[in-house]
């Protein structure tokens, strides 16, 4: 009876029993050992992997997936990961197959929304905007609209195709359904790439009256101004903005973020070679290459 | 009879409401007949401003949910009534029972569903608004109307200071606390103890995450974060950020489960800051200091991500004159995590540390690693790993006790230093695996801070669980300072792994958490004067018919031998024990370690597989040889050589056969337990 009882407590104590000293090599340790005694389970391989990926130890992770997805072909979770995992080590086409296959196993099309988000980065990364961009719909459709990346990675998407517009009006939808601040600044400047100027200026100067660091907001003004022509007005707002940034920047470890936008306000001024440097000082500090295309379109379009 | 039914409904509670005749209240099934006078969550306070304030309980069956509040405790005069109360509800999952509540009671379905509580909960969120800032109410909990809560002044909170006033704040910090065990119960009680003595009360509390092990679940937030805080959190709110186990079953990308049911956070500025959109990651402002929780687990840590790019509007807009953020994944450590080689930490410090220092952040609060370290002075240390040179700006104590605090400028300001604080001590087995060279203090106890601003001051007191002060720092940001980057700043001393002594008979240190597996004392199978066959007999399936049972101890001529063999001096010189137990997963247990007091000599088996030999020189059974003698005078902890490998989900045996030196020893005793860590 108290081995029952003993028994029983114990099971109840030791339910979610944690793994406390948590850290990767930990964890890796303890499920390799586990899996010489119990042998491979697609489980636990898929765990091993995450800590894999969590060393940015792609290939590790990349092997214990396959195998995870070898003893269970229809294992979601390693199927998932491995497409991306694949991504990250710049293997499109076989990123592309992979999450093909997980959709194979997914029927409602709303739980395969994620899965299209993938598949849309691997068409981005390949350079076939249009699929993406197909992707990103049909995502958002089905999933009822609620996942805020979803809204971002869209909108890179149609700027990249040109269509700006589109891509402010799907933001400006975005923001209305979730209240994300981002995805309202984010659509202010698709209408200034779009040339919508009267409808992105009140925004802009109802932001100004607002913040403590104005620097990206009178960028802003500054490109609507370059739009309507005020040119003196452009380059006012770029000098303020110029002075402001230098304030933040970090002399001996500056903000690549930060870095960009100032490289932007020097090209728009037409100060090419400060805006050549930042440019390349950003490139060096590790910013995403996302950040930086309106500065090099801005560069490109001047040379 | 309906009340029997209602009981044997397959654990649906809800299925007693649809079996009421529509005629009856709605909260005629658990609402008058006195089996719902407790709650299945105490109530606690969420997203105060300085108007509004959130109140959030659970009850098994629905209630008709009112809030009463009012300046006093006698005059609650003002209520919050169910047409405005927000409802969740866990329904069952039975397709016939669906059916039948389609028919009944159809609004049930439109509720919004909490993810993963057990069937018949309800939960009910009041916002209660129109309230005057920085003013004491007192507030009760109400099933129409029958009070649930009782008529004492600890149901009371205090809504926040306005927004850009200046006044001054107490903040409870903790991380990795959620294990439901007594290292988390003693940092909370002994910091209440602490502020009650030292006179200032709480204002409010931040969790780092980690507050429901293993793996997030509804029941574990129920069991070790809200009744473990739950005098706490009926009158300050609590602001969290998601750690990696709330991520086992919450997502940020969605905002759904456990932790987001636990939690009403901003999502649209409510509280100060920058709408965000979701409540993965959101800011709040306190009197003049500015908070930002950005969820570094699940979600884009890139600066081109949505998260970074909220934070650089939000830090563009704050007008504070302190910035605090936090979030679980320390950009610094070396405890139990290494952030010179964990992805999430590394992408914290890359990415997150400029935006948050180009913003002119004073401190950031982090989890994860089970350890607290705090730093000195630091900005743009961003290199990996982790170096000091040119990123110190000053590397004293930072101890306002002795007139050193850090210094720094007026307001906020880009780059001016900040103070890092690994917080992951609150509750789970702590550990360190080096120093990081920007901390000023590294101490592996456990414990929580408490931060203090008062206008120009920030003071930091780090408490043990024992509610000793164990650090002390502080900021004075007061006129123009300027720093000078250090280029050979003071270093903490190196950090050494304690040496294994390699001698196989010296216990280890036992882990300072565990559960208790086979407690002292139990009764175990056993046979003592004959020899079993073989090996067999430490398996799990062998049969112990014919075995006697005894509780532990077992020997002779020590008094605390419970079961004590009279006949064994002289005539046999071995006894084989057994005992089962239980693990629910394997996969998930830490280490399992065996306590035991013994005299002379023995050799531990799991499920078939030696584990453990002491004082047995070679062989075991009866041809066991070369026992050394050995005096049974304390506990030893000796943990299970390569239990992962022999350790089961379900039932397991642990085996152990004692061994007296000779026949003729005087004594013997074999006294053992098993602890599990976790």
């Amino acid at each position: 009876m108290t081995l029952i009882c003993t028994s029983l407590l114990l099971l109840v104590f030791t339910a979610g029993i944690a793994v406390a000293h948590d850290s990767p090599e930990h964890v890796i340790e303890m499920l390799t050992a586990r899996m010489e005694t119990v042998g491979e389970r697609s489980d636990l391989l898929w765990r091993r992997a995450t800590e894999h990926r969590a060393l940015a130890d792609h290939a590790a992770a990349a092997k214990d997936l396959k195998r995870a997805i070898k003893l269970r072909r229809d294992y979601l979770p390693a199927l998932i990961d491995l497409s991306r995992v694949q991504l990250l080590q710049g293997q499109r086409r076989a990123a592309l197959r992979t999450i093909e296959r997980a959709m194979s196993f997914v029927p409602d099309e709303a739980s395969r929304s994620p899965l299209r988000m993938i598949k849309a980065e691997i068409f981005a990364e390949s350079g076939k905007m249009a699929a993406a961009l197909s992707e990103c719909d049909r995502a958002l459709a089905g999933s009822g609209g609620a996942e805020l990346d979803w809204y971002l990675t869209r909108s890179q998407i149609q700027c990249r195709l040109g269509r700006y517009a589109e891509a402010a009006d799907g933001l400006q939808r975005g923001f209305e359904l979730t209240g994300s601040a981002v995805l309202e600044v984010e659509s202010i400047d698709a209408r200034i790439d779009a040339g919508q100027y009267e409808k992105a200026l009140p925004k802009v100067e109802a932001a100004l009256a607002d913040t403590r660091w104005q620097s990206s907001w009178l960028l802003r003004r500054a490109r609507i101004r370059l739009g309507q022509g005020q040119i003196a007005a452009a380059h006012q707002d770029l000098a303020v903005a110029i002075v402001e940034m230098n304030r933040r920047l970090n002399p001996a470890h500056p903000e690549a973020g930060l870095l960009s936008e100032r490289g932007f306000a020097y090209a728009l001024l037409g100060d090419l070679s400060l805006a050549k440097r930042d440019l390349a000082s950003a490139r060096k500090g590790g910013a995403d290459p996302a950040s930086l295309r309106r500065l090099e379109l801005t560069l490109l379009s001047q040379h | 009879m309906r009340n029997a039914v209602f009981l044997l409904f397959a654990g649906a509670l809800w299925m007693a409401t649809v079996a009421c005749p529509a005629s009856e209240p709605s909260h005629g099934l658990f609402g008058h007949d006195g089996r719902t006078n407790h709650f299945a969550r105490a109530p606690y306070l969420q997203l105060a401003t300085p108007n509004s304030i959130v109140i959030v309980w659970r009850t098994d069956g629905e209630n008709e949910p009112v809030v009463r509040y009012g300046r006093s405790v006698e005059a609650l005069d003002q209520q919050v009534s169910a047409s405005v109360i927000v409802t969740r509800v866990s329904l069952t999952t039975n397709k016939a029972e669906l059916k039948l509540m389609e028919e009944k009671r159809p609004e049930l379905l439109r509720l919004p569903k909490l993810h993963s509580a057990p069937m018949g909960l309800f939960q009910y969120e009041a916002r209660i608004t129109g309230l005057n800032p920085d003013t004491r109410y007192y507030y009760a909990v109400y099933d129409g109307q029958r009070r649930l809560t009782d008529s004492d002044e600890t149901y009371r909170f205090i809504t926040q200071p306005p927004s850009g006033a200046a006044r001054p704040a107490r903040f409870w910090v903790v991380g990795d606390s959620g294990t439901g065990r007594e290292p988390q119960h003693n940092v909370h009680t002994s910091t209440i103890d602490w502020v009650k003595q030292d006179g200032r009360p709480l204002d409010f509390y931040v969790h780092l995450g980690d507050m429901a092990y293993q793996r997030g679940r509804d029941v574990e937030f129920q069991t070790r974060f809200f009744e473990m805080y739950e005098p706490t959190l009926r009158n300050i709110v609590c602001w969290p950020t998601m750690g990696n186990h709330e991520g086992g079953t919450s997502k940020g990308t969605n905002g759904v489960g456990p932790y987001y049911d636990a939690y009403v956070c901003p999502t649209r500025g409510e509280a100060g800051g920058v709408p965000t959109g979701t409540e993965a990651y959101y800011s709040f402002d306190y009197g003049r200091i500015h908070f930002i929780c950005l969820d570094s687990h699940d979600l884009d840590r890139k600066p081109t991500g949505l998260m970074a790019r909220w934070l650089k509007l939000d830090l563009e807009r704050s007008k504070a004159d302190w910035l605090v953020a936090f979030f679980h994944h320390p950009p610094y450590t070396k405890g139990t995590h290494d952030s010179d080689r964990e992805k999430q930490l590394i992408e914290m410090r890359t990415h997150i540390m400029p935006i948050l220092e180009s913003g002119g952040v004073d401190l950031v609060l982090t989890g994860h690693s089970h350890i607290y370290e705090r730093s000195m002075l630091i900005d743009g240390a961003y290199a990996t790993p982790t170096v000091a040179e040119g990123v110190v700006l000053d590397d004293g104590e930072g101890d306002p006790r002795t007139g050193e605090p850090y210094r720094k400028s007026k307001g906020l300001t880009p780059n001016s230093g900040n103070i890092q604080i690994v917080a992951g001590h609150g509750g789970t087995t702590i550990g360190r695996r080096g120093t990081i060279p920007l901390m000023r203090k590294t101490i592996v106890e456990h414990g929580s801070v408490i931060i203090d601003v008062n206008g120009d001051t920030m003071r930091g007191t780090m408490l043990n669980k024992f509610g000793e002060v164990r650090d002390v720092f502080g900021i004075v940001k007061r006129g123009e300072v300027t720093h000078q980057r250090l280029m050979t700043p003071w270093q903490p001393p190196p950090w050494k792994k304690a040496k294994s002594t390699g001698d196989n008979d010296v216990p280890s240190e036992p882990p300072e958490d565990f559960f208790v597996a086979i407690p002292k004392n139990s009764e175990w199978t056993y046979l003592a004067g004959q020899h079993p066959e073989g090996t067999k007999w430490t398996e799990l399936k062998f049969d112990a018919k014919g075995w006697k049972k005894g509780e532990a101890p077992f020997g002779y001529s020590y008094r605390e031998a419970r079961t004590v063999l009279d006949d064994m001096k002289s005539h046999y010189s071995s006894i084989y024990m057994r005992h089962e137990f239980e693990v629910e997963q394997a996969d998930y247990i830490a280490e399992l370690g065996l306590m035991i007091n013994y005299d002379d000599g023995f050799v531990a088996y799991l499920n078939g597989k030696e584990v453990v030999r002491k004082g047995v020189g070679k062989g075991s059974g009866k041809d066991a040889q070369q026992v050394k003698s050995h005096d049974a005078t304390r506990y030893g902890y000796f943990s299970l050589k390569d239990f992962e490998k022999h350790l089961k989900t379900g039932t397991n045996v642990l085996a152990i056969e004692g061994h007296n030196s000779s026949m003729d020893s005087h004594d013997f005793l074999i006294d053992p337990y098993l602890l599990i860590e976790d």
